[in-house]
């Protein structure tokens, strides 16, 4: 092994510590285990140097933090950030420095940064395909909560925006600070509307709450457990089951990667991450995004024979790569990844059941360009006409 | 969150044309109107015949003029976006007197075109309705004497007070689907024993 080898710095911005550290640290882990694969490759000509930052989910020290990797360190990619809010207050900072943001969560859309690869899930791969799945089957009139931020705020929006061409009707739209657990007025207000379903865009500790409450609910109103209403989220992964506990039973989430999603290579990746982990600890969604994300980079430095982002980025959407989530492409037009969006509904274990995957990976479209509602409603239509989603009068439905 | 409930529309399909040099910011606009579904061009220094077909304009700030367009200043029926170097107050001037609905700063980059879209548009379907509004109001006020004659003429019929004249005028008017003026109208067109026997009733005009 060449002892010389480059060494390109790699910021890995994750909050492992505050309201949303499960999601950060399965973030971090997933990158650490890419890099650790990297540097131990001997036929790559170079190893990543990490600079792994916690900013504790503290809004006002992203934007230094992410500065300072930029500037002292050298780095000239960023793994990282969970929420839209801290991805939104580095930006600038990237942009200034023509750095690279390898973002990897699903988010809201509305945003094409030529300085972010997005390889998470936009509305087109996680919302709209939800919304598919559940509409026709539980009906829809919803109520929807959030944290109150961007992402909230905007999936709730879209939420409004493909439930009225269905005939549909939105019952609330309620919202918590981040890391509030003060659901209970909220909880009352949804027993009091028996929505179809509820749209669950809290983040961290106010979505573990969120859950718990309405498992007691339902254990006073049957009617509220999940086959009937069920919880439904574009964000929810394994690495918050343990955390939500039973409570998550029988709930609904999309997400990009599950377990079971894939064939042998994700089954000897999950293997792998889960020896890592150690614990019992599972890999999510967020633990494979940052580790195709490392991977991904390394490929292109590779390939590109430089961490240059000009040299970088057009290798990146020049063909497609080997993911545990499956080829992974990276649209040229819009920086945003082709994906397979996967429904899962929460099993005991810490583990989803994939109900649906889409039939094949789906092109992003991050501004909805393409999206039709009356597809949507053509699909609620039939339903109902078949029978299939409950009448709108709220009690008329079966009880389980 | 407090939200006033506007419609943002979507682009698709949509034509842009961007009245600019080639430079840097007008490969960036192109690239972000590609974006959204929208076929964009690139033109320089006139529009053409096709332009007259398109959904927005960008145009620029600096080196623009007033004969680039067909169409006098401030009467665009398109939304435009103003493409903005220099803030030299006569060339925001300009800017103004040409009706741009909204502005980006250049250089620009990866963000931006989809505010400005949005809120260009909004602000021309805004001033289109307020347009609309002022002119019918305008309307009414120009036809106010003839109401004025009409309840006149029912107060002195059906001897009655105004504010009770006033009221059945509209009581009938709403009957007749019809508005106050043009009620009014035809309650003066017709023949005076008729309108003051039938007091409400006027003739078709």
């Amino acid at each position: 092994m060449r002892q010389d080898r480059q060494d390109y710095g790699v910021g890995l911005l994750f909050s492992t510590t505050g309201t949303y550290a499960a999601l950060g640290q399965d973030g971090l882990d997933g990158a650490l285990m890419a890099l650790d694969e990297v540097n131990s490759d001997p036929s790559l000509g170079f190893r990543l140097r990490a600079r792994i930052e916690n900013p504790g989910g503290v809004i006002e020290r992203y934007h230094a933090l992410c500065e300072d990797m930029i500037r002292r360190d050298g780095c000239r990619h960023v793994v990282g950030t969970i929420t839209s809010l801290s991805r939104k207050e580095i930006i600038p900072a990237i942009e200034k420095h023509d750095a690279l943001l390898w973002y990897m969560c699903p988010y809201e859309g509305f945003e094409c940064s030529d300085n972010v690869v997005y390889t998470g899930a936009c509305p087109n791969q996680h919302i709209v395909p939800l919304f598919q799945h559940v509409l026709p089957r539980y009906g829809a009139r919803a109520c929807l909560v959030g944290s109150n931020y961007i992402w909230g705020w905007e999936i709730n929006r879209i939420a409004r925006a493909l439930i009225q061409p269905c005939g549909g009707e939105v019952l609330s739209e309620r919202y918590l600070p981040l890391g509030s657990e003060d659901v209970g007025r909220i909880v009352a207000e949804i027993a009091q509307k028996k929505p179809d379903f509820i749209l669950n865009n809290f983040v961290g500790t106010t979505s573990y709450a969120f859950f718990r409450a309405m498992r007691l609910l339902a254990e006073q109103d049957p009617s509220f457990r999940p086959e009937i209403r069920p919880i439904v989220s574009c964000n929810l992964t394994e690495c918050e089951l343990g955390l939500i506990g039973e409570a998550g039973i029988g709930h609904l989430s999309s997400a990009i990667w599950f377990e079971e999603a894939g064939g042998p290579e994700n089954a000897a990746f999950v293997a792998r991450a889960k020896a890592r982990l150690g614990g019992g600890r599972r890999p999510s969604a967020f633990f494979t995004g940052a580790y195709a994300a490392v991977r991904l980079l390394a490929e292109a430095i590779r390939e590109a024979g430089t961490d240059d982002v000009a040299g970088v980025k057009p290798v990146l959407t020049a063909r497609s790569f080997a993911t545990p989530a499956g080829r992974l492409s990276i649209d040229p037009r819009t920086n945003h990844a082709t994906l397979t969006p996967h429904l899962g509904r929460i099993a005991e274990g810490g583990r989803f059941d994939i109900i649906e995957s889409a039939p094949e990976p789906m092109a992003p479209d991050p501004y909805l360009v393409h999206f039709d509602p009356d597809r949507l409603a053509a699909l609620v239509a039939a339903a109902r006409q078949a029978g299939d989603v409950p009448s709108s009068a709220p009690d008329a439905r079966p009880t389980a | 969150m407090t939200n006033a409930r506007v419609t943002i529309p979507n682009f698709r399909n949509w034509r842009a044309v961007v009245l600019h040099r080639p430079s840097p910011t007008t490969d960036a606009v192109l690239r972000q109107l590609e974006r959204l579904g929208i076929q964009a061009r690139a033109l320089w220094p006139e529009l053409d015949a096709e332009s007259a077909e398109a959904d927005v304009i960008f145009f620029d700030a600096d080196m623009g003029f007033d004969e680039q367009f067909p169409w006098p200043p401030g009467e665009a029926p398109v939304p435009l976006v103003a493409l903005v170097g220099s803030e030299a107050p006569g060339r925001l001037e300009w800017v103004l007197a040409r009706g741009a609905g909204a502005h980006l700063m250049k250089p620009v980059s990866s963000g931006g075109v989809y505010s400005a879209l949005v809120i260009a548009g909004h602000a021309l379907r805004q001033r289109g309705a307020l347009a609309g509004e002022v002119r019918s109001l305008r309307d009414r006020l120009r036809r106010r004497p003839q109401v004025a004659s009409a309840v006149l003429r029912v107060m002195t019929a059906q001897r009655i007070e105004s504010a009770e004249a006033m009221q059945r005028i509209r009581r009938a008017a709403m009957e007749h689907g019809q508005s106050i003026e043009d009620y009014c109208d035809a309650l003066l067109a017709a023949p005076e024993a008729e309108a003051a026997r039938a007091g409400l009733k006027p003739g078709k005009p």
